[in-house]
């Protein structure tokens, strides 16, 4: 290996980066759009009422958004928890399953809605703060989102089927998302003059919630994909077995380093690949000089070491 | 901090741990569960009850509720 390679080899990286980076900006795009099609449903201040509601879509993206032409996974799982004539959510089950064990969390990193809003709002040019720096709070705040999805999953059902709850507590209290895609623009729309009537302490604590996490976005990269969401969680476990899998090679390994400094979940990634963590935005993979990392959809992990 | 992995469990690692076998088993296992239960949900009219919930404005979720 001549001092000639060495040279060429780090600068191809970080321009198929940027490449990749494009891509994926527009595959993000595109799928936003694709399923938040109904774009009149914002002026009119009514949302879609047609037949592709009763499909979920695998991010997080509130079905009372007026361009919403599909149901968001979590918020269906609460709402046929609570109804009585459902109980058992086989249908969302299946669809988070299958999805998870597809994709894990490649639906973080390509496709979900919240999560791009967030990366758009980490692109202003504003002083970024690394928590991961923090170490124990970092570590600390991470475990939230599993807390909430160990509640979603093995609580709520219960107290649901007892009575005890009767509303969909995650979307009712802390969903960001149906604040900014379903409140903000139905309350701004006013085609219902009903809603603004109804505006209480609740909508308050939502708003100061939503606010606080787009600020936050805004210095810290994804914080809600990070520390909150129970969809990431859930995708994040299926990393470990999904069939998309991301592959190391350490003998084509020139230790550059580069992956783990492009990473902005801030993972060690060749120690540490497939992390719960790791939203699968892929741009490790892209930035490696050499193709020591790379992804396949066998289900296989290489394991050449 | 950018040190080259030594050991095999490093990058594998995980609840599926390094066994391939094991992981196409769970694999296979879940996809099995998966198709399963979306039938199951199909059968037993879960989407439309979706659907039902999802044509109105949820006051919850837009924090009215
Ligand atoms: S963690 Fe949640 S909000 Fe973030 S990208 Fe994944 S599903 Fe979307
Ligand atoms: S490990 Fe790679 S794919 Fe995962 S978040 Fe980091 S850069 Fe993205
Ligand atoms: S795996 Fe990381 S450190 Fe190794 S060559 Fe690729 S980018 Fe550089």
């Amino acid at each position: 290996m001549g001092a000639e390679t060495k040279s060429r080899k780090p600068a191809r990286g970080p321009m198929r980066l940027k490449l990749h980076e494009r891509r994926r900006f527009w595959g993000q795009a595109g799928f936003t759009l694709l399923t938040n099609a109904n774009l009149g449903g914002f002026f009119r201040g009514k949302i879609y009422q047609g037949g592709l509601k009763q499909v979920c879509v695998p991010g997080l993206n509130c079905y009372s958004c007026p361009g919403a032409l599909g149901s968001c996974p979590l918020g269906s799982w609460q709402s046929l928890v609570l109804d009585p004539l459902v109980k058992i959510p086989y249908y969302v089950i299946g669809f988070l399953l299958g999805f998870g064990l597809i994709f894990g969390r490649l639906i973080c990193g390509r496709l979900c809605p919240f999560g791009w809003f967030q990366e758009l709002l980490y692109k202003i040019p504003l002083p970024k703060l690394k928590l991961s720096r923090s170490g124990k709070l970092d570590r600390l705040l991470r475990n939230v989102k599993f807390v909430l999805l160990s509640f979603l999953v093995l609580i709520f059902p219960v107290l649901a089927w007892q009575e005890l709850v009767k509303s969909p507590l995650f979307c009712q209290y802390v969903c960001p998302a149906g604040t900014v895609s379903g409140g903000w623009p139905l309350l701004l729309a006013g085609a219902d003059p009903g809603l603004r009537l109804m505006l209480g302490w609740v909508f308050s604590w939502k708003t100061a919630l939503t606010i606080l996490i787009i600020l936050l976005s805004m210095i810290i990269f994804r914080p809600f994909c990070s520390y909150v969401c129970p969809l990431g969680a859930w995708y994040g476990l299926c990393n470990k077995f999904s069939l998309y899998q991301l592959n190391f090679t350490p003998s084509a390994c020139v230790d550059c380093g580069l992956c783990e400094r492009e990473c902005p979940m801030d993972i060690e990634v060749r120690k540490n690949l497939n992390s719960v963590e790791c939203i699968r935005c892929g741009r490790c993979k892209a930035v490696c000089p050499t193709a020591a990392l790379n992804s396949n959809w066998s289900g296989k992990r290489h394991e050449n070491i | 901090m950018c040190a080259k992995p030594k050991q095999k469990n490093e990058i594998t690692g995980g609840i599926a741990g390094n066994k391939p076998l094991r992981r196409r088993i769970l694999q296979i296992g879940l996809g099995a569960l998966a198709l399963t239960a979306l039938v199951l949900g199909i059968v037993f009219d879960q989407h439309t009850a979706v659907l039902r919930k999802a044509i109105y404005v949820c006051l919850e979720c837009i924090g009215l509720g």
